[in-house]
């Protein structure tokens, strides 16, 4: 009772034993018996009201929808912020994990990346938590010092500063593509710019509005020659990776394509994958010495130019004035033989091959200097050796002419057997036969008998003995007629009188004998009986 | 009506100890992992907002408990209105302030969940100084003999009924002078004993006597068998009231000064009770209130 009266008597302490426990430190300034309707409604307990009552910018946030307390789970203070605990109770308590735990989405502002791992006092400053705005600017510097008007979170994500994920360089008026999309940005924005504000910092100069030609970064490998515009050949894709196909003008470039050049395939020079440039001074440059390399013992070294143009390999700029100069000049029928006639080409793929496409397709190898220049080393011997014996002392040329197969310089006289008279004009084949060409022109008669070559029209009444008949008694080569024959001396019937008046005809008459028509030369009668009748020898007189 | 004589009465007063003991128990089980967490820790605790004192069951706990203690004072009220005379009887009446002021404290207890500071705990002490005294009330209550109205009987009344059980033992069970004389030996006690002293030697003596007539009882040989437990009851009542004899001036004196001490302290309970209620209802925690 005592102590019953004592505390009525000791308004204070009467006063503090009505709470149930002390206020926090932050509501100190609230404790006291007389205060408890400051935060206690009667009819609604601790209300919310009375709480954003004072704390106003928190009420600002909630009725802007705005925070962790705007949810509707969290508008019932007294639910976190328990009082009556005790003057060092910590009114927000984040749970057993602590306040890295909280889930920092429930305030409308999640936090990922670096965000998520920093201290709460590295963005909230008051006790309170509010006043960190979601702005990055709110709590970061801008390194860029205003050169974008976008916002942050458009090209840099909560993963880092670097590397700034959301950035696209196709928006910007500079699109990146090819080569130039992986190339780190310090490579082209390596510009830097002081700050004034900060002594000794400096920020990278990311908006460039000029120094975008291709020169202001890359070297101009081609000194000038080709212009100033790379894009005409050349692309992001890669600088080998170039486009100069219907559209370059190689003509610029310190070899202008002529002739069979302009059509063929740029990759058959420029290789893909190796250096542009490539080497043109010589022809073999690109092809293979077709010749392999016999000509570069003349005295231009064997400069393709000087027989071959870029029109065509063949035919060759080598006429027969190049041709007299050699160890082996053409005359005759030979100016009018195609070079490879007898410069025969081959193909193959011989060892130093240049170019692959070379390799693939052959390449024509054709030889300059011949192993040997004799007729037969060209030409197929249509005598069968029959001429070896003449053409061993002096080649073919004993007979033929480079001129002309056809003129042919052989002596028949030389023969066993000279031609004469109408022998000489008798084409060679009428004797020795018609062959296949002249490839099997045999030149060795078995016989050189008239019979061999001419008909008997006799019938064989001039036989001698032994079967033979020499026509050389009667005839000569000049003519068929029978020059040599003279009827007194050549026959057993001298003609004389009215008989040497007579025709042939009027004594040997044709006869047919067998299957042929003859003449009758003998054996026919030497009495005047055997062609007189008696009544005409009767008055001739005569007697024979 | 009265029950069939043999019958056994269904132990209601039992019963509903029993029951409360076993809500209270229920409570405490509930809410023990709260309990025993720290005063400082208590708000972070996933039961605070059910088993703090404004919680959503402390706050019910709070009232349940105290609508009892209230309903205590029916008692009073039977006990001192006479117009209440014929509303039951008294012992009844008590039978219920005593079961309320058993549970009520208990909820009350359970209401605070063991804290108590402020104002209120001059009203939770105050309690608890009455619901024990009660305990004591109860005992002392029950050394003076009453009427089954539980009224309390003169001491020429009990004086006659011990004559009553001296005749029977006498008659009933062939006990001589001897053995009746042993009997009020067992309960006797000094002449000239103080209040204090008096109630301590009833409280030690009332567990003494308890061994010492079984041990009287045991020693009577001529007792049949059959009568035994018989003889034993009434033993124990001789004993009794003659103790109740000697002791009715002292304990007629203690029951005074037992009361001046159970109202102040109940009547301390109920008014800072009732500030504590007030402070309640006037920051939001009345009846219904969203906890």
């Amino acid at each position: 009772m005592l102590a019953v009266l004592t505390l009525l008597a000791t308004r204070s302490e009467l006063n503090a034993q009505i709470s149930p426990g002390p206020l926090s430190q932050a509501h100190a300034k609230l404790e006291g018996s007389t205060q408890c309707l400051a935060c206690h409604d009667p009819g609604e307990g601790v209300a919310a009201s009375k709480c954003l009552a004072c704390h106003e910018p928190l009420r600002k946030r909630i009725v802007a929808g705005k925070g962790l307390h705007a949810r509707a789970d969290y508008r019932d203070c007294k639910r976190c912020h328990v009082e009556h605990q005790g003057l060092e109770f910590a009114l927000v308590h984040w749970g057993k994990q602590g306040s890295t735990a909280f889930d920092h989405s429930l305030t409308g502002h999640a936090l990922a990346g670096k965000h998520a791992r920093l201290e709460c006092s590295a963005c909230h400053k008051t006790r309170s938590f509010l006043g960190a705005a979601g702005e990055c600017s709110s709590c970061h510097r801008d390194e860029h010092r205003g050169q974008f008007r976008a916002a942050c979170s458009s090209c840099h994500g909560e993963q880092g500063w670097r590397p700034a994920a959301g950035f696209d360089h196709a928006k910007t008026s500079w699109p990146l593509s090819g080569r130039h999309a992986a190339v780190p940005c310090d490579r082209c924005h390596s510009a830097r710019q002081a700050d004034p504000e900060r002594p000794g910092a400096s920020y990278r100069i990311f908006r460039v509005s000029s120094g975008r030609e291709c020169a202001s970064c890359h070297a101009d490998v081609h000194k000038g020659r080709l212009g100033s515009s790379c894009v005409t050949c050349h692309s992001t894709a890669g600088w080998k990776q170039t486009r100069m196909a219907g559209s370059f003008d190689h003509g610029r470039t310190g070899y202008p394509l002529t002739g069979r050049h302009a059509a063929v395939a740029c990759e058959a020079c420029h290789r893909p994958g190796r250096p542009m440039r490539v080497e043109h001074e010589r022809c073999s440059s690109c092809h293979e010495d077709a010749h392999g390399g016999a000509s570069q013992q003349r005295a231009d070294l064997g400069r393709c130019e000087s027989c071959h143009t870029v029109q065509e390999f063949r035919p060759a700029r080598f006429g027969p004035d190049e041709h007299a100069k050699t160890a082996y000049p053409l005359r005759g029928a030979h100016l009018a033989v195609a070079c490879d006639d007898c410069h025969k080409g081959a193909f193959g793929a011989p060892a130093g091959v240049r170019r692959a496409s070379s390799a693939a397709a052959g390449v024509v190898r054709v030889p300059l200097k011949l192993a040997a220049t004799r007729c037969a080393d060209c030409h197929r011997d249509p005598h069968r050796g029959e001429a070896a014996a003449v053409s061993a002392q002096a080649g073919c040329e004993t007979c033929h002419r480079v001129e002309a197969w056809q003129q042919v310089g052989f002596d028949h006289a030389k023969t066993r057997y000279p031609l004469s008279g109408q022998h000489a004009r008798v084409a060679c084949e009428r004797c020795h036969g018609p062959a296949e060409g002249h490839a099997a022109l045999g030149f060795k008669l078995a016989a050189s008998e008239c019979a061999s070559c001419h008909r008997d029209p006799h019938g064989g009444q001039f036989a001698g003995p032994e079967g033979r008949t020499a026509c050389e008694r009667c005839h000569a080569t000049d003519s068929l007629r029978a020059t040599r024959f003279a009827h007194a001396r050549d026959s057993r019937y001298a003609l004389d009188g009215a008989h040497a008046r007579l025709a042939c005809g009027d004594c040997h008459k044709p006869e047919t004998r067998g299957a042929i028509s003859i003449v009758r030369y003998k054996p026919l009668p030497v009495t005047c009986a055997g062609c007189h009748s008696t009544r005409q020898i009767a008055a001739k007189g005569g007697t024979r | 009506m009265s029950p069939p004589q043999g019958a056994r009465r269904f132990p209601w007063k039992a019963a509903l100890y029993i029951a409360g003991l076993a809500v209270v128990g229920v409570l405490f089980a509930s809410g023990f992992d709260y309990y025993r967490t720290p005063l400082g820790e208590r708000a972070h605790h996933e039961g605070y907002w059910s088993w703090k004192a404004g919680g959503r069951v402390g706050h019910k706990l709070g009232i349940a408990g105290s609508s009892m203690m209230l309903l205590m004072l029916l008692y009073s009220v039977r006990k001192r209105v006479g117009a209440l005379r014929r509303a039951g009887a008294l012992s009844r009446w008590l039978d219920v302030h005593i079961f309320f002021g058993v549970f009520g404290p208990l909820l009350v207890v359970l209401h605070s969940g063991f804290k108590v500071q402020g104002l209120v705990a001059l009203s939770f002490w105050s309690m608890v100084v009455v619901a024990s005294s009660g305990v004591l009330g109860r005992y002392l209550y029950l050394q003076i003999p009453r009427t089954r109205a539980g009224e309390a009987l003169a001491l020429a009344e009990l004086e006659s009924q011990d004559r009553d059980l001296t005749e029977r033992l006498r008659a009933g069970f062939g006990l001589g002078d001897a053995e009746l004389g042993r009997i009020d030996a067992l309960v006797a006690m000094p002449a000239r004993t103080g209040l204090v002293a008096g109630f301590g030697h009833m409280l030690v003596g009332h567990l003494r006597l308890r061994a010492a007539l079984a041990g009287f009882a045991r020693g009577c040989r001529g007792v049949p068998r059959p009568l035994y437990r018989e003889f034993e009851r009434v033993v124990q009542q001789k004993a009794l009231a003659r103790r109740r004899i000697l002791l009715w001036d002292r304990m007629h004196e203690l029951f005074h000064y037992w009361h001046v001490m159970h109202k102040p302290f109940a009547l301390v309970m109920y008014l800072f009770m009732a500030v504590h209620v007030a402070v309640a209802v006037m920051t939001g925690y009345a009846w219904g209130s969203r906890l």
